[in-house]
């Protein structure tokens, strides 16, 4: 209960904060623009036009994570907000993963404000909407989700500029620590092996979430795909949150 | 709830989600292990730092490769870069959108319709596009590298590059390449099959993959049609016609449908000559 | 005393130091009861430890050692704050909530039902002058009334413990009379206040028991009154000359203040008095009044913190 309440309000701070509504512009301006690339693309314009609408979806969730998911709790420590909050009778774990909750309900208008955008630039197209684009999408959010975990971790432990540093590595290293393994088996004669291995189980495989490629091609998913890429998300996500909270029951709020 | 029994499930819970997290991963893994392997390293590690590169927008890098390819293309084959392009159509050799299919030099002989294959601009045309695209089959390889399943891309190389260079190797191995990952196609072994059957004249690969083409969902009548013309040993007009009626049904453009309908109308007079 | 409201036992804060930086003690073993309806004033210098002992009762801190109860319940529990308002030192509040927005929300975290709500919003935002300001956004409000709706949301559920840090800081002088009888009337109604301040004249006027920091350590407690009237430590004599008074530096009185023939004298020894007595009567002057000196809150603060 107190924990929608506060969802509620920073819902209502990010539909009031100008970042927000920037981002979502640039990334209708994204699917606009693949409408005119989509045409040099030798017949396979509708593809182009989503591969460019759910890459738009998908950067503009990770700048999500970045801005407004490393400011959720520097802000109210900066600003000294949270003095009044957290001296109410409300558990830290409630305003923390409130506020998450909050950002994490902005961004699901968000992308339901996309995909509608998506579908609309694909039924002038097409005349039809595409509704196998869906799982990759619930995952795209899912993913998204996981970033602003680790955005917001990160901005417990560490200064916000190395929060950003340190957001952007996870998601290098999780879009990269399939390849990693891969070439562990390629070139198995090599070192670093354990190095790779650890890095392969502990980063988050992100590639475990994207399914886009998959579904604009409207390829059969793989068996499972979907929902054990969701359920490692969910989980995953479930990891972070947890150790922000053991971070932040902790921590003075000087 | 007493706080030592509430710190025992929410330790409970972290490990229960560890395990989640840890056990989706290793089902994950068993349905990629499948496609992982890919039997031609030749294009793997370039390739597959690439796509590790691309940070999840691999489709989206792929389409910018592949615009790129295009224009790249298009600007070095057809147009004033390659001087033989502009004298053959001008000749009246090469239509636009049917040129490809009919510059081949190896039906010289036997196909009536290929006259340009005689012609020695057109051999001229082939050397100068293999020189002024170097790039094309990296490029491609890049782009089907990065979105494996975009089949076109590998049609694209396989067929209607190597028409223009003849660079056959590395037009099969593309296709092979893209087969590969794509299993389910038919288009792909169909064009393997038509590859190697018109540029290595191997009839047993040629018969081996137009039967795996035919075995897959959504395989048109006319693979079949050019199994049977294959098996029948038929002359290459007619093989020739089969071909084109294949692409009449592909073709999404109507400007290309009336252009092969048109070339379809002339073949069994000119097979007849 | 009746059974203690706050109680602060053997409570210690060190902040672990940054990067190799020493750790820094905040509070050192401090001893607090603070009784119901008592209106306890917090003294102390800047980094005396006024707002860590706060932020350690308002949760806000986690104590590295000892012991807090608010109304009986300790304050590891998240529960310990539902009957306490409390108002940080120059607050700030959510700029994109309008006063009413950020009220309500602040009532919601209480568990306040709509009908209490919008009552006890519209009572607030009249009680501390910000009724027609109500729906403006925060970040349009001045600094002073930022303060005033800040005390608005620590009233808001009605609290029986009202903690105050620095609470007239950014008031202006109209802003601190009526502060004053704000909590005037917070202390008929027998809430407990307990506020720290470095204003020593409004402490002295409206606690009924101040408390002196320094360095982390609680040094004083007391009732202003005993605590000013412990001794009387100078002596004010007011009296007239008389007609054919000689001049004072030949009575013996060096320091005085004359206006016509009426002289004051400030005598920093009480036993001096009886000889000034004597030497007034001896040249026919006449005494107005004696006066004893207590020492002011200040007075006492300078004393006990220079020592």
């Amino acid at each position: 209960m107190r924990l929608c309440i506060v969802a509620l309000n920073t819902f209502k701070e990010s539909i009031r904060n100008r970042v927000m509504i920037n981002i979502l512009l640039f990334a209708l301006a994204l699917i606009l623009l693949s409408l005119v690339v989509g045409d040099w693309s030798m017949g396979h314009q509708v593809k182009v036009i989503k591969d460019f609408g759910l890459s738009a979806m998908s950067l503009f969730g990770l700048l999500i994570a970045l801005f407004i998911g490393i400011r959720l709790m520097v802000q109210e420590l900066e600003q000294r907000t949270i003095y009044v909050i957290a001296s109410k009778p409300v558990r830290r774990w409630e305003i923390l993963i409130g506020k998450y909750a909050g950002l994490s309900l902005t961004l699901l208008i968000n992308i339901v404000f996309m995909t509608a955008a998506l579908w609309a630039v694909g039924f002038v197209m097409e005349k039809t909407i595409d509704f196998g684009l869906i799982p990759a999408i619930v995952l795209m959010y899912v993913e998204i989700l996981l970033m602003v975990a680790f955005a917001l971790l990160f901005s417990l432990l560490s200064s916000p500029t190395l929060s950003a540093v340190f957001t952007i590595t996870m998601f290098a290293v999780g879009h990269m620590s399939g390849f990693l393994r891969d070439y562990v088996v390629l070139y198995p004669d090599k070192g670093f092996h354990w190095l790779f291995k650890a890095i392969y189980w502990v980063a988050p495989n992100l590639e475990n979430l994207n399914l886009k490629t998959s579904v604009v091609e409207h390829l059969q998913l793989q068996p499972h795909a979907f929902g054990y890429g969701l359920l490692y998300g969910l989980g995953y996500i479930f990891i972070v949150l947890f150790i922000a909270v053991a971070v932040f029951d902790r921590r003075d709020l000087k | 709830m007493k706080p030592i029994a509430r710190k025992l499930v929410w330790t409970v819970c972290f490990i229960a989600a560890i395990l989640t997290v840890v056990f989706s991963q290793i089902e994950l893994n068993q349905h990629r292990e499948i496609r992982f392997v890919d039997k031609r390293p030749v294009f793997l590690p370039k390739g597959k730092a690439l796509a590790a590169l691309t940070l999840g927008q691999r489709s989206l890098v792929g389409d910018w490769l592949w615009i790129s390819t295009v224009l790249y293309y298009g600007r070095r084959v057809m147009d004033e870069d390659n001087r033989y392009y502009t004298y053959a159509v001008q000749q009246g050799r090469i239509t636009e959108e049917l040129g490809p299919a009919l510059r081949h030099p190896d039906t010289v002989s036997t196909n009536p319709l290929l006259k340009v294959q005689s012609d020695l601009g057109h051999l001229l045309y082939r050397f100068e596009s293999r020189g002024l695209v170097g790039y094309i089959y990296p490029m491609l390889d890049g782009v089907t590298t990065l979105d494996p399943h975009f089949i076109f891309p590998h049609v694209f190389g396989g067929v209607y590059v190597l028409m223009d260079t003849g660079e056959i190797d590395a037009a099969i191995a593309l296709l092979e390449k893209g087969y590969a990952a794509n299993p389910d196609s038919w288009e792909l072994p169909f064009y393997l099959g038509w590859v190697y059957w018109m540029y290595k004249s191997d009839l047993q690969r040629t018969y081996q993959y137009l039967l795996e083409a035919m075995g897959k969902q959504g395989c048109r009548k006319y693979v079949g049609d050019l199994l049977r013309g294959v098996s029948q040993n038929m002359n290459r007009t007619e093989m020739t016609r089969i071909y084109l009626q294949g692409l009449l049904e592909s073709t999404q453009s109507p400007e290309v449908k009336k252009r092969i309908e048109a070339v379809l109308r002339e073949l069994p007079e000119r097979g007849r000559q | 005393m009746a059974e203690s409201v706050i109680q602060i036992e053997h409570l210690s804060k060190v902040f672990k130091g940054d990067l190799g930086r020493s750790p820094s003690v905040g509070v050192d073993d401090l001893n607090l009861e603070i009784g119901p309806g008592e209106v306890f004033a917090f003294l102390g210098p800047n980094g005396a430890g006024k707002t860590t002992t706060i932020k350690l009762l308002t949760r806000l801190l986690v104590p590295t050692r000892g012991r807090i109860s608010i109304l009986g319940r300790p304050s590891t529990s998240w529960k310990s704050m539902e009957s306490v308002g409390y108002m940080p030192e120059q607050p700030n509040l959510y700029g994109y909530l309008t006063g009413e927005e950020f009220l309500s929300f602040i009532a919601r975290l209480f568990g306040l039902g709509p009908g209490v709500r919008k009552a006890r919003i519209a009572e607030l935002l009249d009680r501390v002058g910000l009724k027609d300001r109500g729906k403006q956004l925060i970040r349009s409000y001045s600094r002073g009334m930022v303060q005033r709706l800040a005390m608005a949301q620590a009233l808001i559920n009605d609290p029986s413990v009202l903690i105050l840090d620095e609470p007239m800081s950014a008031l202006d002088p109209i802003g601190r009379k009526e502060f004053r009888d704000l909590i005037f009337d917070l202390k008929k109604q027998q809430k407990t206040v307990f506020f720290s301040s470095h204003i020593l004249s409004d402490a002295e006027m409206i606690s009924d028991r101040v408390g002196i920091l320094k360095g982390g350590r609680l040094i004083r407690t007391g009732k202003p009154d005993e605590l000013m009237g412990e001794d009387v430590h100078s002596v004010e004599v007011t009296f007239m000359l008389g007609p054919d008074a000689p001049n004072l530096a030949d009575m013996g009185i060096p320091d005085a203040l004359v206006q016509d023939s009426r002289v004051l004298v400030r005598l920093d020894r009480p036993d001096d008095l009886s000889a000034l007595i004597h030497k007034i009567e001896s040249h026919r002057g006449r005494l107005v009044s004696v006066v004893p000196a207590k020492k002011s809150l200040e007075d006492l603060f300078l004393a006990e913190i220079g020592r």
